[in-house]
């Protein structure tokens, strides 16, 4: 069954009672939470997952996101994500509830799932084959992902690109997309179809919103894709848009030093790491205009040898 | 069957260590709740290999199986970097001739024991000679550990009252050593004398560079540390250390008569009780009858036993929702309490209490 | 498994240290540098750095011989070269 099979009140019942069993990808969540952001951010940006009795199915993740006491649901309100009892972070304000899901499963798969290799990087797929977008914040990385997405790419995932260990594949979790700032109001331009929830004010990366995956990303959430691509997008006013060659060797070495657990899996993460740059071209990419930006990738998608093949 | 009695029911994990073969029956939700428990314990890769070695890893629900086989791989990963990291220590001190001690998880490693296998690590601790200290921390300050990220408070706690160096953070790895020169602090109320466990210390092979300490000596150690330290986030771990140690060293001749020996001679008989007494109800761990017999005289008084019942039958199962009861809070802040109790008189402890209860929290805020 | 673990990618490789848990970058100079010391034992630093000048189509000069000076440092610093 599907979450918005659910009615609204149903659902606000169950996550504020005994939670919602949810699976998104390959991991299944419970979350529990009494705040009416994080079952509004559900309902409108969730609807095409699973959901199933939180009592009758094995989680992977029990999440809370609760305001930290009664006092603190009113007065410079607050809010707490709880990791099966734990709080590994600080409370936030109460306006970031809904990001903080976000953030909050981001750290539990990023911390637990060893299975795979995470690096921190968008992945989009076309023609069979996976683009990979690592980029430090602010580089225009899920700007990019959303454009590629309301263009035909399927997106396997904005924010974690999960390498399974033992095949070398890309394990998809397309889940919410994260806009910030400016590239809230490019997406609604670019794309007057896409699903964009209200924005939280004054986080960390200063204003952020998510943007509903597509119905056919999460229809295919359980096909892993080949690796094709590691593209490290930038974005700077007025640039044209290039594509550049660049070194596998150190994109590796930069894939090492900023995959969340690359030492935890000691020579296993360097074989893994090995073999995705082997198979994939590496490139730096810039560009200034999104829909340029997406016709350079469709041409590459194009070109791809597999593409050609099928 | 334990003297005490039933462990708490919603207890799984200790379950399963007590009859690997009990998983066969559990429901989808028992293996959400074991999973749970176990990575709140620590104890995810220790429970995967006792599956294994039960042959019951293919029990295991395809949906739980991942939750076992990444801790597995954190485990393995933790085991070279401890060797790594002790071999990095003993490369630092030795110009300092003295035998360097390892002692718990560290010495588990090096020595090869059953105890490191799927175990999580912390810090790394060591024994050295009280007149060492001060070169050692200088060597080591030289080789890139440095004493830090702690409050002032802290500092002078760990410096004049327990007079140790507080722990030292490498520069570049981040790893951690705990520098001791006894294994309880000077102003605890056991002494057992430093001198005599280091004059028993074992190399761990011919280079002689890497010492631990020896049998008996790390049996007592274990259960001294578990009973004496207030922090039971791992204290169902720390007893399958001793399970496991326990089981070990078993199948050395005369190991039992040595460790009631040394327990006398280092007057620790009474934490070596306490091990024993929980590590049976817990874990059904095999010890010999004639003896738990000649142990039996180092129990405290039957309202005391009740009492340290009440609180460690709670304290010591995993810290997770799911095994508690009305008073397991009360149980864990008991057994905090207990343990700095033991290692600091009265004068000192209830201003150490009052400045943790009052200036900690806020510290911890300014400094995450 | 060996302690080291290579990976080339073309001129580059990395390498990682299944010891220490450490990864380092090779540049192609101190790449050549190690596969020749490898393949050829028995020659000195003088050969091997004419050799290298030869495949490197350069002049083995000074300037030459100090990137080789600096390439043989890094790689007894990763530990793949012992120090004599």
């Amino acid at each position: 069954m599907k979450l918005l099979q659910l009615s609204p009140s149903s659902l606000r019942k169950h996550l504020a009672g005994q939670g919602v069993w949810l699976r998104t990808g390959p991991f299944s969540l419970r979350i529990q939470s009494r705040l009416p952001r994080v079952a509004e951010g559900l309902i409108e940006l969730y609807g095409q997952f699973e959901v199933r009795d939180s009592n009758l199915a094995f989680a992977d993740f029990h999440v809370e996101i609760n305001s930290p006491s009664m006092l603190r649901r009113w007065f410079r309100p607050q809010v707490n994500f709880s990791f099966d009892g734990d709080l590994p972070f600080k409370p936030l304000p109460l306006d970031q509830a809904y990001p903080m899901l976000e953030w909050g499963l981001n750290w539990s798969i990023s911390m637990h799932a060893h299975q795979y290799l995470i690096i921190h990087a968008g992945v989009v797929e076309k023609n069979g084959l996976a683009a990979i977008l690592p980029a430090p914040p602010g580089s225009g990385k899920s700007t990019l992902t959303a454009g590629l997405v309301l263009s035909g790419w399927r997106l396997l995932s904005d924010e974690l690109t999960l390498i399974d260990r033992k095949t070398g594949l890309i394990q998809p979790l397309p889940r919410p997309v994260s806009l910030k700032n400016e590239s809230i109001p490019l997406i609604r331009d670019f794309s007057p179809d896409a699903f964009i929830n209200r924005a939280s004010h004054d986080t960390a990366k200063g204003t952020v919103a998510h943007m509903r995956p597509p119905k056919e990303s999460v229809r295919r959430q359980h096909e892993p894709a080949r690796p094709g691509w590691v593209i490290f997008p930038k974005w700077s006013a007025d640039s044209s848009t290039t594509l550049t060659p660049r070194s596998k060797a150190q994109t590796f070495m930069f894939l090492a030093q900023n995959a969340f657990n690359y030492s935890q899996l000691g020579a296993d993460g360097f074989r893994v790491g090995t073999r995705l740059i082997e198979q994939a071209e590496c490139y730096d990419f810039q560009y200034s205009q999104l829909d340029q930006a997406v016709a350079a990738f469709d041409r590459l998608a194009n070109a791809a040898p597999a593409a050609k093949a099928a | 069957m334990s003297p005490i009695g039933k462990t708490i029911p919603g207890d799984l994990v200790s379950r399963v260590f007590r009859n690997p073969y009990a998983v066969s029956s559990f429901s989808l939700m028992d293996w959400d709740k074991l999973v749970r428990q176990a990575r709140r314990s620590g104890l995810l890769a220790r429970l995967r290999t006792v599956l294994v070695q039960h042959r019951q890893l293919d029990v295991v629900p395809a949906e739980a199986r991942w939750h076992f086989d990444a801790a597995a791989t954190l485990a393995d990963k933790q085991q070279i970097a401890v060797r790594w990291e002790i071999g990095k220590i003993a490369e630092a001190l030795s110009d300092l001739t003295f035998p360097l001690i390892v002692l718990k998880g560290g010495a588990y490693v090096v020595a090869g024991l059953p105890s490191a296998t799927g175990r999580l690590f912390n810090d790394i601790d060591i024994l050295v000679p009280r007149e060492l200290l001060g070169p050692v921390e200088a060597a080591l300050m030289l080789a890139g550990w440095h004493p830090g990220g702690l409050s002032d408070y802290d500092q002078r706690y760990y410096r004049r009252w327990m007079h140790e160096i507080p722990p030292m953070q490498h520069v570049k790895r981040a790893t951690v050593i705990d520098v001791h020169h006894a294994i309880l602090p000077d102003t605890a109320r056991y002494h057992p004398d430093s001198v005599k466990l280091r004059s028993r210390a074992v190399p761990i092979d011919d280079t002689k560079k890497v010492h631990v300490l020896a049998p008996e000596d790390m049996v007592l150690h274990s259960a001294t540390h578990l009973f004496h330290d207030g922090e039971l986030p791992h204290g169902l771990r720390d007893l399958t250390d001793i399970d496991l140690l326990f089981r070990h060293f078993a199948t050395i001749p005369g190991f039992w008569n040595r460790l009631q020996a040394r327990a006398e001679e280092l007057d620790l008989s009474r934490p070596l009780f306490h091990a024993l007494r929980y590590v049976q109800h817990f874990l059904d761990t095999p010890i010999p009858e004639d003896f738990a017999h000649a142990m039996a005289h180092a129990s405290p008084n039957r309202t005391t036993q009740s009492l340290l019942d009440a609180v460690f039958l709670r304290a010591l199962a995993p810290d997770h929702i799911s095994c508690a009861d009305a008073y397991t809070p009360l149980a864990r802040k008991a057994a905090f309490i207990r343990a700095h109790w033991l290692r600091m008189p009265p004068h000192l402890l209830f201003p150490h209490l009052f400045h943790k209860a009052f200036f900690q929290a806020r510290y911890d805020e300014q400094t995450t | 498994m060996a302690r080291f673990q290579i990976k080339c990618f073309e001129h580059e490789a990395v390498v990682f240290d299944t010891a220490s848990g450490d990864t380092h970058y090779l540049t192609p100079l101190a790449h050549a540098l190690y596969m020749t010391s490898r393949d050829q034992p028995g020659k000195n630093l003088s050969e091997m750095t004419t050799a290298l000048a030869l495949s490197f189509e350069v002049e083995p000069d000074m300037h030459f011989g100090q990137l080789i000076d600096h390439a043989m440092a890094s790689l007894q610093q990763i530990g793949l070269l012992e120090t004599p």
